[in-house]
């Protein structure tokens, strides 16, 4: 009897795993991470990829991972264990160096092959590719771009009588931003920076405000001529004149006109977008993704909203930026179509269309940005301020350059050198200039040169 | 002979039942403190397989790394300053809270309550405090006319701020401490009654050295656990300003999950084992001077 039981039970497993073995419908991994927004939107991606595949990959699934936080550490753990997922938001930081290492799959081959326009190297911002081995490879794009912009509340404008910043990046100079800011800021007794008895510890409404992460810095150094360092991306430049003059021009927008808030000063604000919208600030250096909230508000009435190019210090620059899509090498080969058809889903930004028109995102493809019809399914006039076109479509057009995360060695711990060392700055305990150097001597051993050449 | 079988039964049923610990230990602990030990000596970086570099990474951390030193530094400064001052004001704390007062229920809560809130909440709650522009700490300065602080905003102001908090979290600390208090018989106390003795006799002839060995396990367990702060500097300060902050352990995180170094942060890791090991070994060989068990005759 005993025996009859053991034959069944092998029986029943030697078949079960035959049948799994054979007849198991492909199931990818997908993993991201975002606000609680993103993740319904890419959620819904999915469930859409599954309905619309049904016929050619019969009982297809993606298994859709949202991890919000701790994101590296997690992917770092998933393949160590040997099952990295298939398709993959992965961070600027680790993405290169991976692709470097064989980790993440050279797609070059599989877009030359396929016919589909979306995919195709010139179809898409050619800012956004993500190119290692001298050029010759590449991880895809981003999931999507994204851009440093200039956000501001109209209504403290009307009120101060003040015009608009202009959406012309050759006329918006950092003088007449300068004098913008200094007209909006104003203390709890209505004086401006500049009057007799204004009181800088007690300001009611600031200027402008700016983070003082990379982003929010770079484009200036850049503006005024600057850079963290060479073409080559040997040789450190941060101490070089015009970079040290952007970036002093930073911290005195703090700590010597008073239009700015310190970042100490910053975490009197639960966001910036709320500072912005309760007309704490009048405007604020941000990415364009802060459009998801700003554009709700506006939408809801609360806010009177309006978007402008960064001011220029010398010449025009618009900051490109954002993290890549990746397929893994390891899983996406075994199940190679399949995964092919799917990464190209998710970076086809008609099927997260509603993340692009709530203003979270923006299009990938070229077509979004010189086509009307296309800019039309893009752009909803209740969540982009009228001058979205010319204050940030033709400002990345013209003037964008992306960021070093698209090509520099070493960009983790080169940009938390940055961070540390300006810390000092922003509080006014250093100059640019002695922060500069100090960064400029930590910087050159982790300048080895650049991915993409 | 029966009974010395069966003395050999009850060892083997106590392994068998101590199995779950013993091969936890061995699985979770050892394993990965010994393939820790291994791995430093590669370059492996999680996702490729590891190459024998030798002893390149303790080079490399000695010589050129100046982010390591500046966390060696920022770690025994903090680890000094707040184990000493929470050592110190938990027992004072614990001293009162063995009088008999009212409330002593509400006062005895009251103490421990910070040490079980989660630290990311406690953390969060600092931040708004240590503000120098609004934050309830300069508030108070500033009603006794005394300037602002930056707090944890100033290279060098923020060691000691975050010692300052660390003090808040010393319940723990605070009720090993009290178990101690109350483990002292009341007749020693009663006997220096006799003797005309006042409460400094007490409290230096009984209280003192009848607490040692708390003092030295508390000691111990402090330095350990302060040797691997990390929330701080993760939630509050991001290692800065400037590496003012960049505590030993959340560099070695930095190293591992954003670098992506896994074998540099082994080797990182394999540094403060052996750094908290000879703190805890000088601890241990200084005890026989000071610590006094009542069982065991001074040597």
């Amino acid at each position: 009897m005993h025996k009859f039981f053991a034959v069944i039970l092998t029986l029943v497993l030697i078949l079960s795993m035959t049948a799994s073995a054979f007849s198991a419908p492909v199931e990818l991994i997908y993993t991201y991470w975002g606000s609680p927004l993103e993740r319904d939107a890419q959620a819904k991606m999915c469930r859409d990829f599954e309905k619309a595949y049904q016929d050619i990959f019969p009982g297809i699934k993606i298994k859709d991972i949202y991890i919000p936080s701790n994101y590296d550490e997690k992917i770092n753990a998933m393949v160590a264990a040997g099952e990295p997922p298939h398709v993959a938001q992965l961070g600027e930081a680790l993405s290169l160096e991976w692709a470097e290492k064989g980790i993440l799959l050279d797609i070059l081959p599989l877009i030359k092959e396929d016919k589909d326009p979306s995919v195709k190297i010139e179809n898409r911002l050619s800012m956004t590719w993500y190119w290692y081995d001298k050029g010759k490879k590449t991880i895809g794009t981003n999931l999507a771009p994204e851009v440093m912009v200039l956000w501001y509340n109209k209504e403290l404008f009307d009120k101060a009588g003040v015009p608009y910043p202009t959406s012309d990046p050759n006329a918006w100079t950092w003088d007449k931003f300068l004098d913008t800011a200094i007209k909006l800021t104003v203390d709890r007794n209505g004086r401006h920076p500049g009057d007799q008895g204004f009181d800088p510890s007690n300001i009611d409404v600031y200027g402008v405000a700016f983070g003082t992460w990379w982003a929010a810095i770079l484009p200036f150094i850049w503006s005024n001529g600057g850079d963290i360092c060479d073409s080559e991306g040997k040789r450190p430049l941060i101490n070089q004149p015009a970079s040290v003059e952007a970036i002093q021009k930073l911290a005195d927008l703090m700590l010597k006109h008073h239009v700015a808030p310190t970042p100490t000063q910053m975490q009197a604000f639960p966001a910036l977008s709320v500072a912005l919208q309760t007309k704490k600030v009048a405007m604020y250096v941000d990415g364009q993704w802060a459009l998801l909230d700003l554009g709700q508000m506006g939408k809801e009435g609360r806010i009177k909203l309006g978007v402008a190019p960064l001011p220029k210090l010398r010449k025009p620059v618009c900051l490109e930026l954002g993290s890549p899509n990746v397929m893994f090498a390891a899983s996406a080969q075994k199940h190679l179509k399949e995964s092919w058809e799917f990464y190209k889903w998710t970076t086809d930004s008609e099927k997260v269309i509603s993340l692009v028109r709530g203003g979270l995102w923006m299009p990938l493809q070229k077509w979004y940005y010189t086509d009307p019809k296309y800019r039309e399914k893009w752009l909803d006039p209740d969540v982009h301020p009228k001058e979205y076109k010319p204050a940030v479509i033709d400002y990345l057009l013209k003037y964008g350059r992306r960021a070093p995360s698209y090509y520099l060695r070493n960009w983790g711990k080169i940009s938390d050198i940055m961070y540390q060392e300006l810390s000092n700055v922003w509080l006014g305990k250093i100059s640019a200039k002695t922060a500069c150097d100090s960064i400029a001597t930590k910087i050159k051993p982790l300048l080895t040169g650049r991915y993409d050449r | 002979m029966t009974k010395s079988k069966s003395l050999s039964n009850e060892a083997k049923w106590g392994i068998v039942l101590a199995l779950p610990a013993i091969l936890g230990f061995l699985i979770w602990t050892l394993g990965p403190m010994v393939a820790s030990f291994i791995l430093s000596f590669t370059d492996w970086n999680v996702v490729s397989t590891p190459h024998f570099i030798g002893i390149e990474n303790f080079r490399k951390m000695f010589m050129e790394d100046f982010i390591f030193k500046k966390s060696i530094y920022a770690t025994l400064y903090y680890t000094l300053g707040s184990v000493l001052s929470t050592v110190i004001f938990a027992f004072l704390i614990a001293l009162l809270l063995n009088q008999k007062i009212k409330g002593l229920p509400i006062f005895r809560t009251i103490f421990y309550l910070p040490s079980i809130t989660p630290a990311i909440a406690s953390a969060m709650l600092w931040i708004w405090l240590f503000n120098p522009d609004f934050g309830l700490l300069n508030q108070l300065l500033g009603r006794f006319g005394i300037p602002r602080l930056q707090w944890i905003y100033d290279e060098k102001q923020v060691i000691p701020s975050l010692i300052f908090m660390s003090i808040w979290g010393m319940g723990g600390t605070m009720i090993i401490f009290l178990a101690g208090l109350q483990g002292i018989p009341q007749e020693f106390y009663e006997a220096v009654d006799m003797d005309g003795g006042n409460w400094w006799h007490k409290f230096r002839y009984i209280t003192i050295p009848m607490m040692t060995p708390t003092i030295f396990f508390n000691l111990v367990m402090a330095i350990i656990g302060t040797f691997q702060v990390f929330t701080s500097a993760y939630i509050m300060t991001s290692g800065g300003p400037n590496y003012a902050s960049m505590f030993y352990v959340y560099y070695i995180y930095l190293s591992a999950f954003r670098y992506g170094d896994m074998g540099y942060a082994c080797a990182l890791a394999v540094i403060l084992f052996f750094i908290i090991l000879s703190f805890t070994l000088v601890v241990f060989r200084s005890s026989p001077y000071w610590v006094y068990y009542e069982s065991a005759r001074r040597r």
